[in-house]
Formats: C-alpha cells, structure tokens, sequence
C-alpha cells in the first residue's frame, strides 16, 4: 500500500507536482542526508549537498519508471553529489579562503542547548563509527531507523531477504561497537 | 519429536536489534538526521518554486542561501577590461585545476607524437608479430561475432569506413551500367565482407545475395565463372558465420562445381596466361587448385578437421614453392623458407588448435604467408624489425589488392631492402622483375591503372634510378628515371585540391632533393660506388611513399657497413633535419654554394640559421636527434 503511494508520488512528482515531491523527499531526505554526513565535513555541508541531490533528481523524475530504480538513483547520486562538493570546497579554499574564514573554521561547532556534552561526544565518536561501515551495512542502518517499512524496502533495493537484512543489521552493529571501541558485542 | 527432529530444525531466524544503548544511540543520531532534513524541507521547495521547475544546474552550489541573481562585481577587477583569454585563464586557474593538467598532458602527447614520430615502429621482434597478427586476423575474428574480444574502435571505424567507401564505389559502379568501363565485383565484395566484419549479418547476406543474382546474371566470361563462384562462396562464408552449416555447405558445394569449371575452361581456352593477374589464375598458374580452399572450408564446415587440414597443408606447400620462387625471397636461402612454412605451419595449426570453428585454417592462409613472409623477413633482419606491414587503415585496401601486391610488393619491397643495404645490383633486378609485373592491365579499374598504382610505378623508377645513380652516377638514365618519376607525382598532384597536392608534393619532395645531388655531384669520383647516392633520403621517415602501400621506414634500417658511409659531410644535419617535423630536407644548394674550382656544391641546412622554421624548431629538432642518438 504504501509503496504504490510512494509510486504514485513519483509518477506526480514527475509530472510537476511539488506536494508529492515533498513527499518523496519526506521519506528519503533522512535516509540521502544520513549517507551524505559520511562523505561531508560538516552536518550543513551534508545538509547542503542533500538537498542539491533532491534539486538534481527533481527536473529528471520521468526518467524513473520504477521506484526501485528512482531510490538507486538518488542514493549513487548522494556519493556523487558529495564527491564534487567535496572537490568544489577544496578548490574554494585553496583560491578564496581568507583569513576570517580560517578563524571561523577554527571554531569547533557550538552544541545545541539540549544535547549535553556528552551526547555530543557519543554522537561524534558515532559518526566516526558510521563512517568506518562498509557501504551496505551502513545502508542498512539508515533504512532500518529512517525508512517505514525497511525490511522490505532492503528486499528490493539490497536484494536481501527479511532474515538476510536482519543479519546484515547485526553485523553492522557489531562492527559499529568495535569501532566504537566499547569492545563488546551488543 | 525426536533429538534428530531437534538437530534438523533450522537455527532461529535474526530479528530486529534489542533495544539497548547502542539502538538508543542510533535513533538518535538518525532522528538528527531526520529533523535536519526535514528543516531543509522548506527551503527545497521555495528554490524549487524559484526556478520555476526548470532543470537545475549541478555546478550552482550555495543557491539556497542565495536564489538572488549576483550584483555585479565593484572591484578592482570589475575597472579593467579583461580579456577574454586572460579570463579563461583565470576561470581555468580558479576552477578547473584538472583541465590545466589535461591540457599539459595533451601538449605534452602531441609534442611526444611529433617529436617522435617512429616509436611505435620502435618495437622489436615479437611484439611486432604479434601486431601483424592482429592486423590479419581482425577482420575474421570480428566476422565470428567476436565483437568483445576485439572491440577495437580503430578497427569499428576503420571498417565502417570502408563500408562507406564501397557503397558509395558499388553505386557508381552500378550506375555507369557499362560492366567493362567499371565492375562493381571489388565494391561489391568489398562491402559485405566488411558489413560482415563488423557483424551486421543481415546487411551482408543481403548483399552478398544481392551479388549473387548480379553474377548469375553475367554472360561473359570469365566473369562469368569467377564473379559466380566468388559469390557463392561468399555467401556460404555468411551462411557459416550465422551457424547455417547445412546451407553453407551447398553454396560451398555449388562454388566448388563452378570453380573447377571455371579451372577447365581456362585450360582449354588456354586463357590461363592472360589471367596471371588474377588471384585465382595466379594460384593455378603455380600449380595451386583455387578450389583446394574451398575443399578445406567444406571438410571444416562438415567437422572433418583433419582433412581440412591436409588441404591447407597441400595448399601451403605449393604455395611456400611459390614463394620460393618468387623475386620477393630471392634473397633468402632454403633454410629460410623452410622457416617460413614452418611460421604458416604453426600459426595455422594454432588455428586449428584452438578450434576456432569460425577461422577455418585454410581460408586465411595466404594471409599468414603473406604476413609470416614478411616476419621471416624480420628474422631474418633484425635491423628492419621495425617495418610496419600496414596501418589498419590500409586494410581494405588491402583486402582488394591481393595481385597487386603479390605482383608489385614484394619485388617492391625486395627492392627497397636491396638499397638499405647497399645491394644495387640486386636492386635494379628486382625493380625489372617489379617493372615486368606491373605492364598495362585489360582491366579497368584494376589498381595498375588507379593513381595509387601510378604512384606506386612512379616510385618504382625512382628507386631503380636510385639504384643505378648509386653505381654509376654518371649513368644518364639514373637521373631521367628519377625526373620521370618526380613528373609523375606532379602530374597525378594536378587534379587533386590544393591541400591534398601540397601533402602528396610534400611525401614525395625528396626525390627533387635526390635529383639534385645527383645533378650537383655528377661528377664520379673514386670510391663512389660505395656512396650511395639514395642513402641519405631512403635513411629518412620522410621518404614514406604513399600511406595506402606498405611503408618500410628506413631510417630505422641499419645500412650495411658499405654502406654506411655517407660522402656527405652533412649527412648528420640532414638526418637530424628529418628527424624535426619542419622536414627540412628541402633546403637547396644557393647559388653561391660552390667549391674551390666552381662547381656547385650541394649544402646542407644549418640548425638555428636555414633552418626554415626558425631556432625554436630547431632546438627541439636538436633536442629530438639528441633523444635518438643522432649527435
């Protein structure tokens, strides 16, 4: 049911229609920004580079006549996405960096209110984790906390089955405490 | 249920994660990344509403902080005008740092190319077999449908060339309607065995069939039986490539019916002599029985491996006595051709070996002898191991020229091989037994007639020139050889556009270098016969005659001991000039260049000063001969 609403959005969105490609970007924004934090320096950096993945997606939605096909796009498309900004931002700031930016950047990023430091530090020492994951298992981490039916969705876009997902998932944990160093499986 | 019912039940499946820290942290980390994406909702929508659905450019980076066109600049830059190649400079310097090194690899590639223009020929032995190897065996390897294993894009284009260049010869030729004046039988051929090298099966068959109606239609012979056979035989090649045993083998079959009819009426008639130009006569001139091919592809195609085999076994002998024969291996001795049956021996029992259903070993023989003749020849002389047979351009050609070159090649080639190696006596018989060859042909269009064929004749007189200016440089016909051939060039550049006559003038501007020296140094002097006169332009890579025929460059042939010496003091300059891609060989003597008692002496261009180009030319020609060990 709720892929052929998903499915319908696409062919609207394809069609024009900005409301279901809001809605298309309200289930995969996450999903996109999570893999584009591993390949950005920064959470706004990652920020900005998914929404240029969804801005490039957008004028070529006809092209996808399955949803299987518009969910690999965008997700290769995020690694490429980032890639080049990654490669613009250094260029950027070997020719335009000035020194206020230098000072700027030596700031270390100020904590939201809410998260304590040491949430914010789990936090990082997670990221630094995720990163570390191998592309799938981390993909199944995003589909499993981010997307509304992930089992099913990783049938048709890992290929896995039910049991196979759940395997993958307890595998990336386990990598995710090693690398995290608590040293024991969870 | 039973402790064996427990032992077969299948483990418990894995389940979702516990809810532990670890999944406490992970929500929250992905609920970050949730809340953030879906802050940035908003803002993709308003830039999506901005730009009105239109499709976005991947290089606009920050346009959401900033939808607004920029204002135009105010400073310091914006005052000065700035030219636009100073500005691609600097959008190249401040964005595409890539493109700066693309550009620095593609200078630094052509100068490599100009520089050193013979690199490639600068490969040895093995290497260069195994090139020639590829040049033959492309077009069967591809008619199999071995796309993949040999997707080389020259080798595409190259027939995709020559499939335009046969329609078009194949429509003109048709549209004449007059048979004698132009026979479309080579277009034809020519076209769909290169549709059927690049695998467009259907096309091919369609010509091929479409020829074959035309052959049965001919009345006169020998057309009549050759143009008949060749297409059944063609079509059957079709027929195999597409699996159609059965089929291929009656079109075989039908071929060989009137192949050894067309073998009887040439014999009766007597007409043999007359057709020696012909492949097929030529074959049966030597004592080879065309249709022996034809034999060994029916034994192939029915499975019958061993006998196809001993047909190409018998097709080769008589073949290699042929070869034996000929001008072209006058210069090599029996062991040597023994070598060389046992090179087509092994590359056609590779053939055979590797169970290539599509490259029966018989049909591609002469090829390999051809080919494996010339490797011999390689062998035989290390030195010119860096002869390149053809360019892959050259192929089709090729494929069209089968008597031409057995006619005109190789004594051509012996005969250039005679000069490198300062064996002139030999060298003017082969450019007799070359001129024999070569006489007045009755059929139109055949390559004797077509300016490469002219070219080819004209070259012909200029190295027999060549050759006897070089043991006897008073010897008036030496000089008005060479006179005829350079008139020749001429005469064929006349009715070509102007840039095609200027490359044709430039290929052949040594030869009016030769004529000179040779008009200039007249006079004989002791020793001359050691000095070959048409070292000095032979030794050079710019005396490549036409690009069509094959092109022995020998500047990379060492000359003989003999003939190593050069009476020209300036011979290193002009080498190391025609090393440089100005090819300054066309500097001539001035007028007042002239020695002691007042003949004219011939000069040679000094680097940096008559060097045509200028010092920087002539820095990196120095460079270059320095690269080559020339200095």
């Amino acid at each position: 049911m709720m892929m052929s609403d998903e499915s319908s959005d696409l062919s609207a969105a394809a069609t024009g229609d900005r409301e279901a490609f809001a809605r298309l970007y309200d289930r995969h924004a996450g999903i996109v920004l999570s893999l584009c934090r591993r390949r950005s320096w920064s959470l706004e950096e990652a920020e900005d580079a998914a929404q240029e993945t969804f801005l490039r997606v957008y004028p070529i939605l006809d092209r996808f006549d399955a949803l299987p096909r518009f969910r690999a796009w965008l997700y290769r498309a995020t690694g490429r996405v980032c890639s080049e900004r990654r490669r613009a931002a250094k260029r950027r700031r070997r020719w335009e960096m000035t020194a206020a930016d230098r000072q700027m950047e030596s700031q270390p990023p100020e904590p939201t209110p809410v998260e304590s430091a040491e949430h914010v530090e789990q936090l990082e020492r997670l990221t630094g984790a995720l990163d570390a994951l191998p592309h799938k298992e981390r993909l199944a981490l995003h589909l499993y906390y981010l997307d509304d039916d992930p089992a099913t969705t990783a049938a048709e876009f890992l290929k896995l089955s039910r049991p196979g997902f759940y395997k993958l998932l307890g595998r990336a944990r386990r990598h995710l405490v090693v690398l995290m160093g608590e040293g024991q499986p969870a | 249920m039973t402790a064996d019912d427990r032992s077969r039940r299948p483990p418990q499946e894995p389940g979702p994660p516990p809810r532990d820290d670890l999944d406490e942290l992970l929500r929250r980390w992905h609920r970050q990344s949730a809340e953030r994406a879906a802050a940035g909702r908003d803002d993709l929508l308003r830039v999506l509403a901005n730009q009105g659905g239109r499709p976005v450019s991947p290089q606009g980076e920050r346009r959401f902080d900033n939808p607004e066109p920029t204002p135009p600049s105010t400073g310091r830059w914006a005052t000065r005008p700035i030219l636009p190649a100073m500005r691609l400079i600097r959008w190249l310097a401040a964005h595409r740092p890539a493109r700066i090194a693309a550009s620095i690899l593609l200078v630094v590639g052509l100068a490599a190319v100009v520089l050193f223009p013979d690199w490639a020929s600068r490969r040895k032995g093995v290497a260069m077999a195994l090139d020639l190897r590829e040049v033959g065996f492309a077009p069967p390897l591809l008619a199999a449908g071995g796309w993949p294993a040999l997707d080389d894009e020259a080798t595409l284009r190259t027939a995709e060339q020559a499939v335009a260049d046969a329609r078009s010869k194949l429509e003109a030729a048709l549209a004449v309607g007059d048979r004698n004046a132009a026979n479309p039988w080579r277009a034809w051929t020519k076209l769909f065995r290169n549709l059927r090298a690049m695998g467009r099966w259907d096309e091919a068959l369609g010509e091929a069939l479409d020829f074959l109606a035309y052959a049965k239609a001919e009345d006169q012979e020998p057309d009549r039986y050759s143009m008949h056979y060749t297409a059944l035989f063609e079509v059957g090649n079709i027929y195999l490539s597409l699996g159609d045993y059965e089929t291929a083998r009656g079109y075989y079959e039908e071929s060989l019916a009137v192949a050894r009819d067309y073998t009887d009426w040439l014999h009766r008639t007597g007409r043999l002599p007359d057709r020696r130009p012909h492949a097929f006569a030529a074959e049966l001139a030597v004592g080879l029985p065309p249709h022996l091919w034809m034999l060994s592809r029916l034994a192939s195609v029915e499975g019958d491996r061993q006998t196809a085999w001993d047909y190409h076994n018998r097709a080769g002998a008589i073949l290699l006595d042929f070869f034996r024969k000929d001008c072209a291996f006058r210069g090599l001795t029996t062991p040597a051709g023994a070598s060389l049956y046992d090179l087509c021996v092994a590359v056609a029992a590779d053939v055979v070996g590797e169970d290539r259903s599509f490259e029966p070993p018989a049909v591609h023989v002469r090829e390999h002898l051809l080919n494996e003749a010339m490797l011999l020849r390689l062998d035989r002389e290390p030195d010119a191991a860096a002869t390149a047979l053809a360019q892959a351009a050259d192929l089709p050609y090729w494929v069209r020229a089968d008597d031409f070159r057995q006619d005109f090649y190789f004594p051509m080639e012996a005969l250039r091989i005679a000069i490198a190696r300062g064996r002139f006596e030999e060298a003017v018989r082969a450019a007799d037994e070359a001129a024999r060859n070569t006489g007045p042909r009755d059929r139109p269009g055949f390559p004797y007639q077509e300016p490469i064929g002219v070219l080819a004749r004209a070259e012909l007189r200029f190295l027999r020139g060549t050759a006897l200016a070089a043991l006897d440089p008073t010897d008036p016909e030496a000089l008005s050889l060479i006179d005829s051939a350079i008139n020749t060039v001429h005469q064929s550049a006349k009715p070509l556009p102007e840039d095609q006559q200027t490359h044709l003038l430039r290929r052949f501007d040594e030869w009016g270098a030769v004529a000179q020296e040779i008009r200039a140094d007249g006079t004989p002097e002791p020793g001359r016969r050691e000095q070959p006169i048409g070292q000095v332009s032979l030794a050079s890579p710019q005396s490549k005659p036409y690009a069509p025929f094959v092109y022995v460059p020998f500047a990379t042939l060492q000359p003989s001991k003999k003939g190593t010496r050069n009476v020209h003091a300036s011979f290193q300059e002009r080498q190391l000039c025609h090393q440089c891609p100005c090819r300054a060989s066309s500097v001539r003597p001035r007028r007042d260049d002239r020695s002691a008692d007042g003949s004219r002496v011939s000069r040679s261009p000094r680097p940096g000063v008559d060097h045509p180009t200028g010092p920087l030319l002539a820095c990196l020609c120095l460079w270059s001969a320095d690269r080559h060990g020339r200095l």
